[in-house]
């Protein structure tokens, strides 16, 4: 996945200027930024929530938007999950009824509908929660109904907004080893965006850090923490 | 012993307020049904009552499923297109709310040559009968499933139409997300529809069509059988509860609609020039229809007179909007207090006047007002005020559970601990938070009340008429120019205070946010 020179503002707001990355396949780039820097922004523009005022974005070898030819591909035919900050979970649906939501749009219908439904409910560890409504489960439960949902339709591309904000130490580190894992299997690139540093480690080999719409540096985790490019980088990474 | 004087006081009050709502809203209605069951009690009921029946559900069935077509679509536009000139209908929708049924009937009627001597198209369509009762009820009522379903659009976590959005198009998130999660809304407003149009009297009187509340009115004016009025509405109130218990159990705790977290504003569908452009007849054809014919038909009729008719009749037009202001501001009072202590807790027993018909109201209050001990009330415009108190306490005190329920109980507990009295948290900590909720109440209360015509009709104090009343005479002695200049008048009174209201209110909050 590319994203070449692109531009976003809302109103005067210039929330994403001229910002560049490239994620490889099965790879995951971790975005570090304080809160306001335009990180969602970004993951909306991808996933084509957003319109951008300028640039190119592909998926794979497919251009999704470009502002030369005037192309914009509609969110639902990019093949694109994403996790929300909040969830977004559908409260009038149970746990079974997410899941099946996403392969009815992807047309998987009849057994084989019933098939994947059972896989990706088993694969998140879900099976015994499938008839549950959102409002009677726990916060570390709701995280995996909404990751179920994101990798339901085998995405390309999948976007992670603040993940594990509401998730404690303990659960926080259990979503470290499962997504890990799900990683291995399904070939996607992922965009994980965070505030906090310490999310991304073990999870993302690539970061970039973010501050006021601008990739400021990026790299390695390890070539960053060894060579700050200025303060701004310095403290985030603390 | 601080906290126990104040919290004595409290309890004091609390039973007070329940008391006064019991009084005046419940107690005269219970008092005409056990004094009016007799062994003769239904000897009314012949095959004509299943014929009225069979009518009145298809009048609030079919004003319902009319007000749905109309309304949703409407604000969908509203929530999210780009619908040429957005802002100016997103208000001016609400403006068939304030003009009372009975009064586009007599513009239609005139409209249609049927009364009135400008107009003379003398159209040959029978406007006679049950649908065009449908028709103009819907015409007035839309917008209450406008408001609600626009609310609610609002009130939806956006979020939950990204994350379908990814999946499917955006007619197929409409259809899959967003209506599954307005539906309970849609409902409620549903509701509020079917319950206006069956218990509406002027419209079905003036069109002749027999449904229950024209038939209670007939009963009651031409028979004065007032057992036979009572057992007639007996019917009426079992369906409205049938339809209000059903409604219970099948929302038992389904709401969706969350304070979103996600602040942002949803991006309008930019439609195109011709879909835009259909939508932008959709919408004045509406308006048409609700408001601009009415109004013309009037303002033609009046001959432009309703000055003359204004200085004719200030004695009327005082009375009526002194006591609408009195009534609504009583019952913002009284509800504000009785939402406040209570909350839902006594929904089915404040729900009860909903479900009545305004003539077996207005019956119940001369019957229990119009003893020696009362008669001073009896016999002043106070009576108007306490008729239209307990036909619309009900509402009143709904508008204020919604705003109530978005006031977290730590707030006033925080108050409590460091030791505030009940009148001070009150005033320094509901007071201010309840501002919308109270303004809503207090337009509510009031565009009821002013426009309020079979409890008035029943209760006025001989020499005393509203300005509902006096038209409705009026429409009997067929003066076309008096009755349509008497309705602009009471259009206008009815619009003024609201926009001065709204406009102080704006005024209020720029001067504090300059602070």
């Amino acid at each position: 996945m590319r994203v070449h020179r692109i531009y976003k503002s809302f109103g005067k707001k210039n929330a994403v200027t001229d910002l560049s990355l490239t994620v490889g396949k099965n790879q995951s780039l971790g975005i570090l930024g304080p809160s306001g820097c335009g990180k969602t922004t970004l993951l909306r523009l991808i996933a084509g929530l957003e319109i951008p005022d300028k640039g190119e974005i592909r998926i794979g070898n497919k251009v999704v938007y470009s502002s030369k030819n005037g192309k914009f591909i509609p969110p639902e035919k990019r093949n694109v999950g994403m996790v929300f900050q909040d969830l977004a979970l559908w409260p009038h649906m149970t746990v079974r009824e997410h899941i099946g939501f996403v392969l009815k749009s992807k047309k998987i219908k009849g057994m084989d509908n019933k098939k994947k439904i059972e896989e990706t409910l088993k694969l998140l560890n879900l099976s015994s929660l499938s008839e549950s409504y959102p409002k009677d489960l726990s916060g570390g439960e709701k995280q995996r109904v909404a990751i179920a949902r994101a990798l339901a339709q085998k995405p390309q591309v999948l976007l992670l907004d603040e993940p594990l904000s509401n998730l404690d130490q303990i659960l926080k580190r259990k979503f470290k080893e499962e997504f890990n894992k799900l990683r291995k299997d399904l070939d996607v690139s992922t965009v994980y965006v965070t505030h906090n540093f310490a999310e991304l480690e073990g999870v993302s080999e690539n970061i970039a850090i973010m501050q006021e719409g601008r990739i400021i540096q990026s790299g390695k985790i390890s070539e960053i923490y060894d060579n700050p490019k200025n303060e701004f980088v310095e403290k985030i990474l603390d | 012993m601080h906290i126990r004087i104040h919290s004595g006081l409290r309890l004091l009050f609390k039973i007070v307020i329940f008391l006064l709502f019991f009084v005046v809203a419940i107690f005269p209605v219970l008092y005409i049904f056990s004094s009016n069951l007799s062994f003769d009690f239904f000897s009314v009921f012949d095959k004509r009552v299943s014929s009225i029946l069979l009518r009145t559900i298809l009048l609030g069935f079919g004003t319902v499923a009319l007000s749905l077509i109309i309304g949703i679509p409407f604000a969908f536009l509203l929530e999210y297109t780009n619908l040429p000139f957005r802002s100016f209908f997103g208000v001016a929708y609400l403006l068939p709310l304030l003009m009372p049924p009975y009064i586009n009937t007599v513009a239609w009627l005139e409209f249609l040559g049927k009364r009135g001597d400008v107009i003379s198209l003398n159209l040959p369509i029978d406007i006679y009968n049950l649908y065009s009762v449908i028709i103009i009820l819907a015409l007035s009522f839309f917008p209450v499933v406008t408001l609600i379903t626009s609310l609610a659009i609002r009130n939806i976590d956006l979020g939950l139409e990204d994350a379908a959005r990814l999946l499917y198009p955006q007619v197929g998130v409409m259809r899959r997300v967003t209506i599954p999660l307005i539906m309970p809304h849609i409902l409620v407003s549903s509701i509020f529809v079917f319950v206006f149009s069956i218990s509406e009297m002027g419209v079905p009187v003036l069109l002749m069509v027999n449904v229950f509340t024209s038939e209670v009115f007939v009963q009651f004016s031409a028979f004065f059988n007032t057992a036979g009025a009572v057992a007639l509405s007996i019917p009426l109130i079992v369906l409205i509860f049938i339809i209000i218990l059903l409604n219970h159990l099948y929302l038992g705790g389904k709401s969706y609609i969350t304070i979103s977290s996600f602040s942002g504003k949803r991006r309008l569908i930019k439609l195109s020039n011709l879909h835009r452009s259909a939508a932008l007849i959709y919408v004045l054809i509406i308006m048409t229809f609700s408001v601009l014919i009415p109004v013309s038909v009037l303002l033609l009729e009046s001959r432009f007179q309703f000055l003359n008719a204004f200085s004719e009749t200030l004695k009327p037009i005082m009375y009526t909007f002194q006591s609408a202001v009195l009534s609504a501001t009583l019952m913002t009072v009284l509800c504000f207090f009785m939402a406040y202590f209570y909350r839902k807790k006594f929904d089915p027993i404040i729900l009860f006047p909903i479900a009545v018909p305004g003539i077996i109201i207005g019956i119940g209050i001369i019957n229990f007002f119009n003893v020696d001990a009362t008669s001073l009330i009896y016999n002043s415009t106070l009576i108007i005020t306490i008729g239209h108190m307990a036909r619309f306490l009900p509402f009143v005190t709904k508008t204020f559970h919604p705003f109530f329920e978005q006031i977290h109980p730590s707030l006033e507990e925080s108050a409590r601990l460091t030791g505030s009295s009940f009148p001070e948290i009150i005033q320094k900590i509901i007071l201010p938070l309840m501002k919308p909720g109270i303004v809503s109440a207090w337009i509510i209360g009031f565009v009821l009340s002013i426009r309020e015509l079979p409890v008035t009709l029943l209760v006025s104090p001989p020499g005393i008429q509203t300005l509902p009343v006096r038209i409705y005479t009026l429409i009997h002695y067929n003066a076309p120019e008096m009755v349509s200049s008497l309705s602009l008048i009471l259009i206008f009174l009815t619009i003024a205070p609201i926009v001065l209201l709204l406009a102080f209110n704006r005024l209020m909050q720029a001067t504090t946010a300059k602070k």
